[in-house]
Parts: C-alpha cells; sequence; structure tokens
C-alpha cells in the first residue's frame, strides 16, 4: 500500500521540488522530466517529448555527462538558452541501475543569478583593493605631508613627507600628541577647530599655523583637514594635509614691507611733484613779476628827468628788490627742509608745547579776552620740535587774529588717531573763510582773504609745505561768520619708515 | 585818434603800477589811469559805476596773481555784471607767467582781449590804444 501511494504521489512530488532532473534510459530516450527541468532549460513540454531531444544541441553538454554514465556532483556548466542568454547549471548525475537495466538520472539548479551577485561582489573588493592602493600611493609618495589623527588627537600614522617637514621620521611621530608642536599662540585657534570638527560642527577645517621643527625653531604650515567616519557614523581619524610656507610667509612680509616703503616713496614723490609745481608758480609769479619790473624801469629810468619822480621811483625798485629777495628766502627756505628732513624726530608733548606759544601770543589773547580749550586724546607726535612749534604758532595765532568782535574768541585743540594718523585740531569761532570762494588758493604763496589783519600770506603756506614734506596734510573746514577748523594729518608711518631707510 | 578814457591797471605790484603809469603819461593817450592792487577793488569800483557808462574803464590791464581776489575770480565776477549796452570794455590779461596752465585758464574766457606777458614796452602800450582794436 505504502509503495501504491508513493507511485501515486511521484509525478506530484517531482513537480513540486524546485530542482530540475532528466532522467533517460539505455536508449538515450527521456523517461523522466520535472517541470522545475522545463523550466529551468526554458523548453516546452512538446519539444520535451520529441524523441531526438535528447540529441539536440541543448542536451548536448547533458548528454555527455549522461554518456560517461558515472556519479557527477556539483558541476557547474554554461548553457546558452533559447532566449540567447548564457544560464549557469549547478548539477549532479547518477547512472541508475534496476534489474541490469541501467539509465542515468541528472538533477540540475539554475545559479546564475547567485554567480551575478558574486560577481558584483567581486568588483567592488577589486574596486576597494584598487582605491587602498591609491591611498597608500598617494600617502606614501605625495609632496604633501599627510597624517592621521586619532579621536584622542594623536598622530596615528604620518608619511614621509609629513614626517620631513617637520624634521622627523614617521616612526617618531606615530603615537605622539599633535598638539605638543604646535606653536603656544596658536594652541587655541587649533584646539578650536578640532572640536568643531570632533562635534560635528563642520567636516573640514584649513589652517595657517606654526609648528616646532625638530632642530628647535617654528615652522609655518598651511593645513587642510577633515574627518573619517565608520560605517556606523561614528568618528574614526582625522586627516591632515600639511605644507610647509615658511618661505612663502617671509617672501609675503619682504613684499608687503618692500610694499610699504614702495608706498611711502610714491607719497614722497607726489609731494616733491607738488612742490616742483608750487615752485614753478612761484618762480612765474612771484619772482617773474617784480623781476620783469625792474627791468621795465631801468629802461625808463633813463627818461625820467624829475627828481621827485625818480626817488619814488628808486623807492619801488628798491621794494621790488626786496620782495624778490624774501621770495627766494622762502624758497630756500622750501628746500633746506627737503634736504635736512630726515633729522631731528623726537616725542613731541603737545600741551607744554601749547601753553608756550599761547604765552606768546599773550598781548593778543588777554585784549580780546580769549579762551582756549584742549582735548588731547594723543599727548605726544613725534615729529621735529621747532616744525610743530611752527605748525601750531600759526594755527594759534590765526585762531587769535581772526576773530569776530561780537563774540569772545573761543579756541580748541583737539587730537586723536584716525587710520595710521594723527590729526591735530585747532578750532575758531572767528570770521571764517569763505572756500566757495578761496578754497583753492588758501595755502598758496602770498594769499590773503582778509583785508586789515596785517597778513603775509606766507604762515599757511609754510605749514602746509612743512606738514607735506613729512608726508602729512592739513585740511580746512569753515563757514564765512562761523569759524574755522584746521586739521592736520600725520602720518606716522611714512616718516618713521623714512628714518629707517 | 581815438582817445581811450580809462584805464584800469590791477596789479598789486607798486613798481609795475609805477612805470605803467609814466608809459601811459608820456603817450598822452589816455584820460584818467584807475589803480587797483587786487581784483575786488576792482571790481566793486565796477560795479558802484555801472549806472554812470562815463565812468566806466575802456580798457583793463588785468594781473593774473593778486590777493584776495586774483585775476580769474575778478573774472568770474566781470561776465555776471550786467553792463550798459553800449560800454564795451577790453580786458587783457597782463601777467609774469608764461604757464601753459594759465594760459589754458585764459580760453575759459571768451571775452578777454588777450594774453600779454610781461616785460611789456612802450610800443606794445601803444598799440594796445590806438590800433587797439585789431587785437
Amino acid at each position: 500500500m505504502k509503495i501504491d501511494h508513493a507511485n501515486n504521489w511521484w509525478p506530484a512530488i517531482a513537480d513540486a521540488i524546485e530542482e530540475g532532473y532528466i532522467a533517460i534510459d539505455e536508449q538515450d530516450q527521456i523517461v523522466g522530466y520535472n517541470k522545475s527541468a522545463l523550466k529551468t532549460l526554458q523548453v516546452s513540454e512538446t519539444r520535451f517529448k520529441d524523441p531526438d531531444f535528447w540529441q539536440s544541441l541543448l542536451m548536448a553538454p547533458f548528454a555527455e555527462i549522461a554518456a560517461r554514465k558515472e556519479v557527477v556532483e556539483g558541476r557547474e556548466i554554461r548553457l546558452k538558452q533559447p532566449d540567447g542568454r548564457h544560464a549557469c547549471l549547478r548539477l549532479n548525475g547518477k547512472p541508475l541501475i534496476k534489474d541490469n537495466i541501467t539509465g542515468y538520472i541528472i538533477t540540475f539548479t539554475d545559479i546564475t543569478s547567485w554567480k551575478d551577485i558574486d560577481e558584483s561582489n567581486n568588483t567592488l573588493i577589486n574596486a576597494l583593493d584598487e582605491s587602498q592602493r591609491v591611498f597608500k600611493s598617494v600617502f606614501d609618495y605625495s609632496p604633501t605631508g599627510i597624517g592621521l589623527i586619532s579621536p584622542d588627537i594623536l598622530w596615528l600614522d604620518v608619511n614621509e613627507s609629513l614626517a620631513a617637514t617637520l624634521g622627523y621620521s614617521p616612526a617618531e611621530l606615530k603615537g605622539a600628541d599633535v598638539f605638543r608642536l604646535i606653536h603656544p599662540d596658536d594652541k587655541v585657534e587649533a584646539r578650536a577647530q578640532v572640536r568643531m570638527l570632533t562635534e560635528g560642527i563642520t567636516n573640514t577645517y584649513r589652517a595657517e599655523r606654526r609648528y616646532l621643527h625638530k632642530k628647535g625653531h617654528y615652522i609655518w604650515v598651511f593645513l587642510a583637514a577633515s574627518k573619517m567616519l565608520s560605517t556606523d557614523g561614528t568618528f574614526r581619524f582625522f586627516i591632515v594635509q600639511m605644507l610647509d610656507v615658511s618661505e612663502a610667509k617671509k617672501l609675503i612680509t619682504e613684499a608687503h614691507k618692500k610694499n610699504i616703503v614702495l608706498h611711502a616713496t610714491s607719497v614722497d614723490l607726489q609731494q616733491k611733484i607738488r612742490q616742483l609745481q608750487e615752485f614753478n608758480s612761484i618762480i612765474a609769479h612771484n619772482l617773474r613779476g617784480p623781476a620783469t619790473a625792474l627791468m621795465d624801469s631801468t629802461e625808463l629810468l633813463g627818461d625820467v628827468f624829475d627828481e621827485k619822480v625818480r626817488r619814488t621811483m628808486l623807492e619801488h625798485m628798491k621794494t621790488a628788490a626786496g620782495s624778490i629777495l624774501g621770495t627766494l628766502n622762502d624758497l630756500k627756505e622750501m628746500i633746506d627742509l627737503q634736504v635736512n628732513k630726515q633729522n631731528f624726530f623726537t616725542s613731541c608733548e603737545l600741551e607744554p608745547m601749547i601753553r608756550q606759544v599761547w604765552k606768546l601770543l599773550s598781548p593778543q589773547i588777554e585784549e580780546k579776552d580769549a579762551h582756549l580749550s584742549l582735548n588731547l586724546s594723543v599727548p605726544v607726535i613725534n615729529y621735529v620740535k621747532v616744525y610743530l612749534e611752527n605748525i601750531l604758532f600759526n594755527l594759534i595765532n590765526n585762531a587769535i587774529t581772526y576773530t569776530r568782535s561780537d563774540v569772545v574768541p573761543e579756541i580748541k585743540i583737539a587730537t586723536w588717531n584716525e587710520d595710521d594718523q594723527v590729526v591735530l585740531m585747532v578750532q575758531d569761532n572767528g570770521i571764517g573763510i569763505d572756500l566757495s570762494m578761496h578754497q583753492e588758493q588758501l595755502f598758496r604763496y602770498k594769499k590773503m582773504f582778509h583785508r586789515g589783519y596785517g597778513s603775509n600770506g606766507v604762515g599757511l603756506f609754510k605749514i602746509r609745505n612743512q606738514i607735506r614734506t613729512f608726508g602729512g596734510n592739513i585740511e580746512v573746514k569753515s563757514e564765512s561768520g562761523r569759524g574755522s577748523s584746521f586739521y592736520v594729518y600725520f602720518n606716522n608711518r611714512v616718516y618713521t619708515l623714512q628714518q629707517d631707510e | 585818434m581815438n582817445k581811450v578814457k580809462h584805464v584800469c591797471i590791477v596789479d598789486d605790484d607798486e613798481l609795475f603800477q609805477f612805470v605803467m603809469r609814466q608809459h601811459f603819461e608820456r603817450l598822452e593817450l589816455v584820460d584818467r589811469i584807475h589803480k587797483f592792487t587786487d581784483g575786488e577793488q576792482a571790481l566793486n569800483y565796477i560795479k558802484s559805476q555801472l549806472d554812470n557808462p562815463d565812468e566806466l574803464p575802456d580798457l583793463i590791464l588785468l594781473d593774473v596773481n593778486m590777493p584776495y581776489m586774483d585775476g580769474w575770480q575778478f573774472m568770474r565776477e566781470f561776465v555776471k555784471l550786467s553792463l550798459p549796452e553800449e560800454k564795451h570794455i577790453r580786458i587783457y590779461i597782463l601777467t609774469s607767467s608764461t604757464h601753459e596752465s594759465d594760459l589754458q585758464r585764459a580760453k575759459e574766457f571768451p571775452g578777454l582781449a588777450g594774453y600779454l606777458v610781461k616785460p611789456i614796452g612802450k610800443n606794445i602800450i601803444r598799440e594796445l590804444l590806438t590800433g587797439a582794436e585789431q587785437h
């Protein structure tokens, strides 16, 4: 009964299993197969039942195995399927022997998809190998220093370049504290950057900092750091790339210094050109004018017989000659200033200097009851003392001279720092200057703007020349009937440099 | 001969003023010579005589470099004045400067009759007073 059962269920069992099978008899006729065999071989049942099917090209690898009538286990074969694809089959074969009758059975499974997975795994592994090789080659032979830093900020590994940059061998650095070689002044920034990276605030950073070389000096390096994470997202190590930029730094500093000198020279040259233009203008007007008048008058002199006229004329000629001489002296003073400008720079305390000028002008001050107020944020200016005294004298003297009769003269003097410069302001509440009319001529030679104050138009000309000679400048703000403010800009940088040269 | 009645010499150089006056007086071609030592004085005089065309100068010799108001400032103010229609005032820049920049500036005032460089002799003065219209 049991056997009967088995015989009845046999075809159902055969169709239920995933493995395909084909059985043949002694005459190479297919005597058994299941649905999995049809499916795996992609063949219809009709075709299978064809008596010649076993001899077909598709069955050739099977027939070859069956012909040997040997036990075969786990053999892999490639089979070209009707749709043109190659399938990979794993098969077992076994002779069937019963009552002197021998047959053969082949069971098989399509393992093509397993193979595909294997292959892509292989590709991945190869790619991984390749990238590791590339990294190692870059690491070993890069001219850039590369190092790996552990989460507790020790050198895990460094390449030759990094070690050589710092004067060590890779073995000497491995395991060392990274911060130990960083310059004390750069450590705070370094720690802050590392923290940003470990706390995930940033993924990379760049920095320029000083590292202690094995020989005891500091070098400047430019570095870029990034972090490497494990597959689970936890922090593994930093990669730091490092380049010695000490030489470049030195060149930049030198270039910067040269630039400052160049700038100072250029300011100086511009000033000299302006001064030459001014010379030219003074020669054209203030020298050539009276000189031609003298020429004219010598011609005329022969025709003048009236003694009184002659005397007046000679008087005028004397004045003209005096004016020429005066102008020549002023020009000489300008030139002397240029020639001697390197000398005599001292720290000048402003307040005593101002008090002294104030005392010199006391008759006028008492007569006008003038008031002085000081606000000297910068109490000391590095300058040539006599020139600074002269600047103060001229500006304060003007402030006391050009006063309004209906107000008490208030004079404010202040100093402060502005960019590279020290500014000195002398402010009054006097008659002011109509700048729309006189701006251009304010500091020019022998220009005057107010009648009846006994000015000679030389004071402002001379102090601007002194100020500009040392790289500074003077400006004015003024309103007619309200007062004037003169601003002197002392360019400390330029004349300090000129002294250095 | 068409006599020029009024001449203004605007120049702060006393010797130059004196010499010019001597030349003018010797030539006897001028009724009156006005002396101004800066532009402002000259301008104020002209302003005060705008209603008296006969008192206005016919010829002005104008220096450039002067205190208070120089020649160019004078010109800027002068061109704003409304002169009597029948009055023609010839103005010559008369300066010791041969500066290109001064020459260029003179071109800003097309109303100028000319630009003369000191020294100028008797002959030029005579020309200015007689054949002046050709200038």
